[in-house]
């Protein structure tokens, strides 16, 4: 895996930004997308190198609204990245899509561009949850945009799911979750919807109108998710992912199995891994387009990249923090390579014994029940590693 | 320097009525000090003093004075503590004084400590020379105020000082006051030395240090002494002034106010209040007032990490050099392994040594609830003293279980009233008196069980009345209650760290109060964790933290690893405070629980 790397390329604006929404996105109207392009251009051409022993695996357009960003301006990144690195045959290209604000021609357009994998923003299929969801789309206008990409050439596709809503019932979920059979789709995400701070839910949970989730019914709606999704020939593979056999985002893959990633435009984050050499950095733009600007005329970036080199210890509580969210866990005999390490026997035994875990000599994975409080197994496993003096 | 010339005394106010600030202006203004060397409240050395702005041990300071008349003036400034803990070390204080500033705020007015240290004074005949402070602020009211002082202490305000020690206006004044109204020390007319240990504190390059007053004769390096209350006979290393840094000197004269080195190995052997005398010709009588002080709240201290008890055992000591009031035993406890029961003066003395702990020793430790001291008398007519709920005996073997009483002093503004007899009623209080000072403000008297004092009374104080009102209290004697054991049962087990006595006519409530409150303490784990409180094998109350069901991040990218990487470090930040008792994880706060109690 650390031969390779992916890329990431953040445009941080939406035409309307969704009251659960805490990334980092601000108002099309003060987008200046020359300006951005060109920052995101002279990024690209400042930082590839730096990636330069490494094979690109995949390129990701997220946001914010992603599509939003001129095709022009697509066009010369693409070929920026292209011309700059040596990429893989099946290098992933993949876009965010709102449903609502895309042409089933531009969708074309993009996929001539070289994009081979979209994912969708459907959130639901229905009206209710998506008016609470403060979405600009519809029933019917998910169903046609859902109908028409997926009877499209383009095979890889994604549907961003969201369950979890005040007053959801099982029911309601699983009609949603069911109706995903009807488009010929090889991946699905399912967000459980968090209450983050500083969005006008959060406000909302602090008025009372928001309650906490019932866990049961969480259970309840995961255990659902996974069974009518199977039926589907689609399988669990992260907490909230699920594609069919090997559809697997290869650029998503990057994060949880903590590879390389460069991550361009406001914000992004950016991650180095060289094993052989023990070098592990990571590094953050800055968050507003504004100060992202100036950064990139001030010309700093290497700098940054000393400050936040880590050791081999931190490399590997990191990749037990991202790989323990996939269903095939982490490969320990691999991490002890990098660095030696043991785990304390009697918190496996205890999460072994409770059916948290399953673990082996060479494998450590969670159960679907330790899923449920996977935030809680991981912190235990992180706390419970003893590495050896280097 | 000629006795007539010599000025004794201390400045008493409530706290926060700006003491301190003011002893650094007359540092200031009498150039004692120059402007660089000033740090904000010279005289507050800890940390935890300046930033709780309380002073907690005493200090003392010589100050160089001419008068307007060009006379020379040496004044011995002596600092107090000031809070209600430390009473008996501001009366030595006081003791040491021929008089005292009684500082008053002029926007709050009198306050408990202000009374309460304004009779000290009164009794032991010093002259009281009223100020009243911060008249620079806008809601400053002297007049209301003088005539508050006058009918609540009985002092003639007509001459009261305004000044306003920040700023520095009036501040003079008062140092020409000092001259005038306050008495030289008098003659004596004992042939040998007797001089008062004002306040004892270790220095690691000195020793223990004992601040003294010189009553009779004098004192001289070299000289062999004897401290009264011990019999034991010591050589004088040293001798010297704060001026305000410390000098040596070869001699203190009567009257005079300076430190004592001595061959003293313990601050336990060098008590607050002793009398000092010579070796070889010792005085027939110690100066009057001296007492042997005991605690009065006692705590187990246990370190989080079992393998931190060497650490605590060594941080104890060393805060024991400093501080002779507080005691500490070994004890061990089946829920918290080994530890010490720790007795303090009163309960904001226990929270500071505990905060000293994390912060000077960087130990983090548990503190048990704090109990008082009871008398058991047992039915085969033994009598033993219990100050850990855990040795209390059986119910069967008990005859009767005494507990220790105070006088509390409630100064409030009248609308408060209501509230304070409430929360006074409900704490087993006997009303004594109620006496209005002034139209607006009133003294409050009640007796209370020292037991229900240390939890919540004062805080609830300050929230019943918007922090209007003010607190002084002292112990009045001991007398039989009806009390009980509450045992706090963790899934079935009896968690001894969390065991305290009440009255039986509270239990119910109290055990449901402390329950709740821990449902909320305990995070949730893997399994359900059943809270249970019982007298004797009663249970009377329960509650159940579930068991953790779904704890988990929907998502989780590349950005968020660094998110995820910080709350990792406050999670184990949180872990370190937690204790396992059994198979449960018990955060700290959860022993300290008990103290407090819903509004």
């Amino acid at each position: 895996m650390t031969n390779k790397f992916g890329i990431y390329i953040h445009i941080p604006f939406c035409t309307t930004i969704c009251p659960y929404c805490n990334f980092n996105v601000y108002p099309q109207k003060i987008a200046q997308y020359d300006v951005l392009a060109n920052c995101l251009l002279s990024e690209l051409e400042k930082n590839l190198t730096y990636f330069g022993n490494k094979e690109l695996a995949s390129i990701h357009f997220g946001g914010g609204t992603p599509s939003l960003l001129p095709i022009k301006y697509m066009e010369k990144i693409l070929t920026m990245i292209l011309k700059n690195s040596i990429a893989s045959h099946d290098c992933e290209i993949t876009i965010e899509i709102n449903p609502y604000e895309y042409e089933m021609q531009d969708v074309d357009s993009l996929y001539d561009l070289g994009f081979n994998r979209f994912s969708i923003g459907i959130q639901s299929f229905d009206d209710v949850k998506l008016k609470y969801l403060g979405r600009d789309s519809s029933r019917r206008s998910n169903i046609l945009f859902a109908e028409k990409i997926s009877n499209s050439k383009i095979k890889n596709i994604n549907f961003d799911l969201i369950f979890g809503i005040q007053d959801e019932t099982l029911d309601t979920w699983e009609r949603d979750i069911k109706f995903v059979s009807n488009f010929d789709i090889n991946h699905v995400s399912t967000y459980f919807l968090t209450i983050e701070e500083s969005t006008p839910f959060w406000n909302k949970k602090l008025r009372g109108e928001i309650i906490d989730f019932s866990e049961d019914l969480y259970i309840k709606m995961v255990e659902s998710t996974i069974n009518i999704l199977r039926k589907n020939k689609i399988y669990r593979y992260e907490i909230s992912n699920f594609c069919r056999e090997s559809f697997e985002s290869k650029h998503n893959m990057t994060y949880w199995s903590n590879g390389s990633y460069l991550g361009i435009g406001p914000g992004a984050y950016s991650s180095y891994v060289d094993i052989e050499n023990k070098i592990y950095q990571r590094w953050t733009n800055p968050r507003s387009p504004k100060a992202y600007f100036n950064f990139l005329n001030e010309n700093s970036v290497s700098e940054d990249k000393v400050l936040n080199s880590f050791d081999t210890r931190e490399y590997v509580k990191d990749s037990f923090m991202m790989g323990l969210r996939l269903t095939n866990g982490i490969n320990i005999k691999q991490l002890k390579k990098i660095r030696e390490f043991s785990l304390n026997q009697g918190t496996l035994d205890e999460l072994n014994d409770e059916d948290l875990i399953l673990s082996n000599l060479s494998n450590i994975k969670l159960t679907q029940k330790g899923f449920n409080i996977a935030d809680y197994i991981i912190f235990k496993l992180i706390e419970s590693i003893n590495f050896k003096v280097a | 320097m000629n006795r007539d010339n010599i000025r004794n005394f201390s400045i008493i106010a409530h706290i926060d009525h700006g003491k301190s600030t003011l002893a650094d202006r007359i540092l200031e203004i009498t150039k004692s000090v120059t402007k660089r060397e000033m740090t904000n409240q010279f005289l507050d050395n800890m940390d935890i003093e300046r930033e709780r702005g309380i002073t907690i041990k005493s200090q003392s300071v010589r100050i160089n004075y001419t008068s307007k008349n060009n006379n020379q003036y040496i004044f011995n400034l002596i600092d107090t503590p000031g809070h209600v803990d430390f009473s008996y070390e501001v009366s030595r204080s006081l003791m040491a004084s021929e008089g005292a500033i009684l500082v008053v705020d002029a926007t709050q007015g009198v306050e408990a400590q202000t009374l309460a240290h304004a009779f000290l004074a009164a009794d032991m005949g010093l002259e009281i020379i009223p100020v009243i402070n911060k008249i620079d602020l806008p809601a400053s009211n002297p007049v209301r105020v003088c005539k508050e002082i006058e009918n609540s202490i009985g002092i003639d305000c007509s001459n009261a000082i305004l000044v306003s020690a920040k700023t520095g206006e009036g501040v003079e004044n008062i140092l020409e006051e000092i001259v005038k109204s306050i008495p030289p020390p008098r003659e004596s007319k004992v042939k040998n030395l007797r001089a008062l240990v004002i306040d004892t504190w270790f220095d690691s390059y000195l020793g223990v240090v004992l601040l003294v007053r010189i009553f009779d004769k004098d004192i001289k390096t070299g000289e062999r002494i004897k401290l009264m209350s011990t019999n034991k006979n010591y050589e004088v290393r040293n001798l010297g002034i704060f001026n305000p840094k410390a000098k040596n000197i070869s001699k203190l004269s009567l009257g005079e106010v300076g430190f004592v080195t001595a061959s003293i190995k313990q601050i336990s052997d060098a008590k607050v209040g002793d009398t000092i005398t010579s070796a070889d010709y010792p005085a027939k009588n110690p100066l009057k007032g001296f007492k042997d002080i005991k605690p009065m709240v006692f705590c187990g201290l246990y370190p989080i990490d079992s393998n931190f008890y060497q650490q605590l055992k060594e941080s104890l000591e060393k805060i024991a050099l400093n501080d002779s009031s507080i005691k500490y035993e070994p004890e061990t406890s089946a829920a918290l392994g080994f530890g010490f029961r720790c007795g303090f003066l009163g309960l904001l003395h226990m929270e500071i040594v505990k905060e000293r702990l994390e912060r000077e020793f960087n130990l983090l430790s548990i503190a048990t609830s704090p109990t008082v001291v009871y008398e058991v008398l047992k039915k085969n007519g033994e009598k033993i003293i219990v100050d850990n709920p855990n040795l209390l005996p059986e119910n069967n073997q008990i005859k009767c279980i005494m507990e220790p009483f105070v006088n509390v002093s409630l100064h409030s503004p009248k609308q408060f009233l209501g509230g304070l007899l409430d929360l006074c009623e409900s704490r087993r209080g006997v009303q004594k008196n109620i006496d209005f000072i002034s139209e607006e403000r009133l003294i409050l008297e009640y007796e209370l069980p020292l037991s229900e004092m240390i939890y919540d009374f004062y805080n609830k104080v300050k929230s019943i009345s918007k922090g209007y009102c003010s607190m002084d209290y002292e112990p009045s004697n001991t007398k039989e209650s009806d009390l009980i054991k509450l045992d706090i049962l963790i899934n079935g087990e009896v968690v001894d760290a969390l065991s305290f006595i009440t009255h039986r006519k509270n239990s119910y409530y109290r055990a449901r109060d402390i329950t709740e409150k821990l449902r909320e303490i305990i995070p949730r784990q893997l399994f359900e964790v059943a809270i249970q409180a019982s007298i004797g094998s009663k249970i009377i109350a329960r509650e159940t933290v579930k068991a953790l069901r779904k704890d988990v991040t929907a998502k989780c990218y590349g950005g968020d690893v660094t998110r995820k990487r910080k709350l990792l470090e406050k999670q184990k930040e949180g872990k370190k405070r937690m204790k396992n008792v059994g198979n449960v994880e018990i955060p700290q706060e959860a022993f300290i629980a008990i103290l407090s109690t819903k509004e």
